[in-house]
């Protein structure tokens, strides 16, 4: 008798991810490329011919770029949402309990998936830093990576809520509200008295209060993504193993 | 795994009890022997469904005891799943996938799960192996589900409905499969309905359940000798005795009642119309056998 090999079960996931995951890689690589056009048109292009004002502006928003672009790319680890959603669409939670396939194995593989895509990631935020780094000739600081990991870090943390949300209410949908609220709160309670600071003349020293705190955070990030993924692919199997009452 | 072939009942259900908000399943005992085919009967909503889903631990029952394969349903789960097959009444598997992908995704599943047995069930059934399921007509569908079933050496077969909403050819195709399959005589299946003709063709035994309660529970050839429909006038009626009875229907035509005992009834009622009956006839007088009269 053959040993349960889980090739298949990858398989299902990444197939009906696999929208998720071709749409976000190209949009990653669509924005990469224009980012690159935008910094060489500053350089070599009509861009160049801005005022200096303008031009300071302009290059104010792309070192944002390699920001913009890591959230494109850890955005993949939120594919499950795509497979959750048909899972509690169809009748394939109920076959699923009829397999011998336990939850850790099943929630297993989702979990490794989404590791996959947390480091590639992680990867693809760095090489694109530093290719962007080459283009606006640039170095590539110890707070841009610090960012990047800041980025990771909370992508993974937002949609592990989501996910858990998603299997507390057995409703992706729900997932989406709680993410909502927890987005408006956020904002009220975390963004406005940033901008209220920035505007306030402190804007320089709130971010270097930033910059501090992710650089000081940087050597905790992978060990909190850890955590997160460790303690969210538990608490999922739990919610998973409920029953209907 | 534990392959022990020496159990006598493939399914054993006693005393389950389950409580949901306005219906209970009160009390659900029956066997399955192993070799053989039970039809689980009952109308929409009687509990069939939900005594399915205890048995596959999909839901948590109240109390009770389930034993499938020798093996208590909980303590044994895995084990017990691993060599049972579930055939719901809708498709569990995503429409963008094909019969192939389907093969390569039970192959990670089931530890004994044949390919080209699969292979061979497809060509049967002529189902495309390249077409997305979704393209699949319903009655493609229930068959993909039945070959997914019946490759991987599954020693019990557990169908929800699965032959509801089916034309009649495809049903007696599905039906001819299962004879089969039960050649093999460690194999054996439960099969829900409330298509009554389906089962009293392939059966072996049948339970009725209504309301959550087992109204009946036996070899199916038992229960249709047993059951004769008597058909009578009213002033015939009013002699017969009413604890003879499962229920009477009323029209204006005549009466037909319904008893379970037909030694007692050929004798008792000798000059009466006394017919065979058929299994839907048993389960309607059954269910309104608290009325008693009905129309």
């Amino acid at each position: 008798m053959k040993n349960n090999n889980y090739r298949g079960l990858f398989f299902r996931e990444i197939y009906l991810a696999r929208n998720t995951f071709i749409s976000l890689y190209s949009i990653w690589a669509g924005f990469l490329i224009f980012c690159i056009l935008i910094c060489m048109s500053m350089d070599f292009g009509n861009l160049a011919k801005l005022s200096e004002e303008s031009l300071n502006g302009l290059k104010a928003s792309t070192s944002m770029f390699p920001y913009s672009l890591s959230v494109i790319l850890f955005l993949a680890v939120n594919y499950h949402i795509d497979v959750c959603n048909f899972d509690f669409k169809t009748k394939w939670r109920c076959y699923q309990y009829s397999t011998p396939v336990s939850e850790w194995k099943f929630i297993g593989i989702k979990f490794i998936i989404t590791s996959v895509a947390t480091v590639l990631g992680l990867i693809l935020s760095i090489a694109s830093a530093f290719l962007m780094s080459k283009v606006i000739k640039n170095p590539v600081t110890k707070k841009t990576i610090a960012i990047i990991f800041i980025v990771m870090t909370t992508v993974v943390l937002l949609s592990m809520i989501m996910l858990i949300s998603s299997y507390i209410f057995r409703s992706t949908a729900m997932g989406g509200v709680v993410m909502l609220i927890i987005g408006i709160l956020s904002y009220v309670f975390l963004a406005v008295p940033i901008f209220d600071k920035m505007a306030d003349n402190s804007g320089k020293e709130i971010t270097k209060t930033i910059n501090n705190f992710c650089i000081d955070f940087m050597p905790f990030a992978i060990p909190s993504v850890i955590l997160i993924l460790g303690l969210s692919y538990i608490a999922i199997v739990f919610l998973a193993k409920r029953r209907e009452q | 795994m534990n392959n022990n072939v020496n159990y006598e009942n493939a399914i054993e259900i006693k005393g389950l009890t389950k409580k949901y908000d306005g219906f209970t399943l009160d009390n659900v005992s029956f066997n399955v022997a192993k070799g053989s085919i039970m039809g689980f009967i009952g109308q929409n909503g009687a509990g069939k469904t939900t005594t399915i889903r205890s048995l596959l631990n999909i839901i948590r029952y109240d109390s009770g005891s389930i034993n499938m394969l020798g093996m208590d349903n909980i303590e044994h789960e895995y084990e017990i799943k691993e060599q049972i097959s579930a055939v719901f009444d809708e498709m569990p598997f995503h429409e963008t996938f094909n019969a192939h992908q389907i093969s390569k995704i039970m192959n990670s599943i089931y530890k004994e799960w044949n390919n080209s047995q699969f292979k061979e069930y497809l060509e049967r059934f002529s189902l495309p192996e390249k077409k997305k399921i979704g393209k699949f007509s319903k009655g493609m569908k229930m068959k993909l589900q039945i070959a997914v079933a019946l490759s991987h050496n599954a020693r019990l077969l557990i169908m929800d409905e699965a032959t509801t909403g089916l034309d009649p050819v495809v049903r007696n195709e599905i039906l001819d499969i299962f004879r089969e399959y039960l050649i093999n005589e460690s194999r054996s299946i439960l099969m829900s309905s409330h298509i009554t003709s389906d089962l009293e063709k392939i059966s072996d035994s049948v339970t009725f359940i209504d309301k959550g309660k087992i109204l009946l529970t036996g070899y199916k050839d038992d229960i249709l000798y047993n059951h004769v429909l008597i058909k009578c006038s009213k002033s015939d009626y009013k002699e017969i005795s009413s604890s003879d009875f499962v229920s009477a229907r009323v029209s204006d035509y005549g009466i037909e009642i319904m008893t379970a005992d037909r030694n007692l009834c050929s004798k008792k009622y000798s000059g009466l119309n006394i017919e065979k009956t058929t299994l839907e006839e048993i389960m309607l007088f059954y269910v309104n056998a608290g009325k008693k009269e009905w129309n």
